[in-house]
């Protein structure tokens, strides 16, 4: 009787923890590229595709400061990818052609830029608690081919398996941002 | 029967006692116009909380306790009308020529720069408050500091006190603010190696609250001066950037940073983007307030983003249990998030170091 009430017991809780966890980060890499080749890279602007204002620019500025943090690339500064970006400001960056990909490669000097999106950046009602939830979708861009060579999209939810457990305090929106920005990066620098 | 020299020791500790006790009792209070530059012209004050409420008993209480210290003061009334004659606005900034006109004329090298960088009304009023001393003939920043209060921070656990009301709050935050400013900076390198001149491009504010991103411009700025960094003011910068009719919030293109490197030399460029803030009301309940912030660290010389940080600080953040230590004014909640970055070029600043070794 004992063994059954402490196996359901495990069970239980692994349900618990594989509920509160979420979605794994859906990725590509090209299997046949060097990342070691790129050094120098470039991040465009994201798009917002949310009702929340502001949350493309948002969710850039976290992107480039995890990548600064990994020490990784070196990053050309947003000021300059602006400017530079200006000359395309009519086009939204998924319609970029490759052949507008190389120009910006030999503009900005990048061996890759990354592109992206961000999907979803909402709080949403759970109970008596808003719950934050942030989609990105990110890639990488060889500047030389036009080729993306890395991709992934990632959902981060606030809802932390403590909250849930003791009902404290969910994680805020700017934390999650954070969280989903650092997952989807880390699918490509380890 | 103690020995003849144990007996001795303690007459000669019961002397010293004695001494220390009586220049206890007599010494002097401590002189602090010493530490700040006098005569000096007080600016206007610029508002950035978006209350009209502060701005009449911050000005007045700051020319008050100024003058309680003995520091000699050239204020509104005199001022004004200099100001008015050569169209010099009180925007928390001077030029050079600004700089130049109000030395001539007042006679003075010193100008005080203040700032009510947050405000919040009764019934929890709080306020966060910035200052910087420029030397006129070379518009070098000498002093600068931030400090900030709220009501609810002074009831103290377990006592009987009521939170404070406004006015005793803003008297309480100016005398903290005239205080800290005659304390001197870090000191320079022990190795004598000055510290690294930093230009500070004006922060983006993503907050959606009003004047956000020029409050941490002015947190930040006495925050490193307060590290030692050679901090330029930020209206030399802001004059070059009206000469190239642009000015740029939170990035900065290559061309415009050759420009500021050629003319400035600065060691370092810091700009970045006030993410979130929240008051200890708008939070999560128990939480108290919240900032938010990234940062990014150029080197002029060569283009290159050397790193970027992301803060985030709650006042919860130095809770003990029960509410001890928290931190609730949003003000501090600001200063304590951006501490960060001194850190940050700190270690820039010694790799920098190591690597030229």
């Amino acid at each position: 009787m004992k063994i059954t009430f402490s196996a359901m017991l495990n069970i239980g809780l692994t349900l618990l923890i594989i509920g509160c966890a979420g979605l794994k980060p859906t990725v590509f890499i090209h299997p046949q590229y060097n990342l070691d080749y790129v050094e120098r890279v470039a991040v465009i602007p994201f798009e917002n595709l949310t009702t929340d204002q502001g949350a493309g620019a948002r969710i850039t500025r976290l992107f480039i400061t995890e990548l600064l943090a990994s020490e990784t690339f070196e990053v050309v500064e947003p000021g300059e990818v602006a400017l530079v970006m200006q000359q395309y400001a009519t086009l939204r960056t998924a319609d970029l052609t490759q052949e507008q990909i190389k120009e910006l490669g030999r503009e900005l000097q990048v061996q890759a830029l990354f592109l992206g999106s961000v999907n979803e950046s909402s709080q949403q009602r759970s109970g008596s608690a808003n719950i934050s939830v942030v989609t990105l979708v990110a890639s990488l861009v060889d500047t030389e081919s036009g080729v993306s060579v890395w991709s992934a999209t990632h959902t981060e939810n606030g809802r932390s398996f403590w909250a849930t457990l003791l009902g404290t305090g969910e994680k805020s929106h700017g934390a999650v941002s954070r969280e989903c920005v650092r997952r989807t990066l880390g699918t490509l620098i380890q | 029967m103690p020995s003849p020299l144990s007996s001795r020791c303690l007459i000669i500790l019961l002397i010293w006692l004695g001494a220390q006790t009586a220049a206890g009792r007599n010494s002097e209070p401590v002189d602090t116009t010493t530490f700040i530059p006098t005569p000096l012209v007080l600016m206007p004050l610029q508002n950035l909380s978006g209350y009209r409420e502060p701005l009449q008993s911050v000005d007045s209480l700051l020319q008050v306790v100024m003058q309680e210290q003995g520091i000699e003061l050239l204020t509104g009334g005199e001022l004004r009308p200099l100001l008015k004659r050569n169209r010099i606005r009180s925007n928390g900034r001077v030029t050079a020529r600004e700089a130049e006109t109000i030395r001539l004329e007042t006679g003075c090298n010193y100008l005080m720069i203040c700032s009510i960088n947050f405000y919040l009304p009764e019934p929890t009023p709080e306020i966060a408050l910035s200052s910087r001393i420029l030397q006129l003939s070379d518009q070098t920043i000498v002093r600068a500091t931030s400090t900030a209060g709220s009501s609810v921070e002074q009831v103290k656990p377990f006592m009987q006190n009521s939170p404070y009301d406004k006015d005793r709050l803003i008297e309480l935050v100016v005398r903290e603010l005239i205080q800290e400013l005659t304390l001197p900076v870090s000191p320079v390198d022990s190795s004598g190696t000055p510290y690294p001149r930093i230009v500070m491009i004006p922060f983006e504010n993503s907050t959606g609250k009003g004047r956000t991103g020029e409050a941490v411009d002015n947190m930040l700025l006495s925050t490193l001066v307060r590290s030692g960094y050679n901090v330029m003011d930020p209206g030399l910068e802001h004059e070059l950037f009206l000469q190239n009719g642009f000015l740029p919030v939170g990035e900065i293109d290559l061309e415009t940073l050759v420009q500021l490197h050629e003319l400035f030399k600065p060691d370092y460029l810091v700009t970045g983007c006030a993410e979130a803030l929240l008051t200890a009301q708008e939070g999560s309940s128990g939480e108290g307030a919240m900032f938010e912030f990234t940062a990014r660290v150029l080197e002029p010389s060569s283009g290159r983003l050397l790193a970027g940080r992301y803060s985030c600080r709650r006042g919860s953040d130095s809770e003990l249990i029960l509410g001890f230590g928290r931190v609730e004014s949003t003000g501090r909640v600001m200063q304590d998030a951006l501490a960060v970055l001194p850190e940050l070029l700190d270690s820039l600043q010694s790799n920098r170091v190591s690597s030229a070794d």
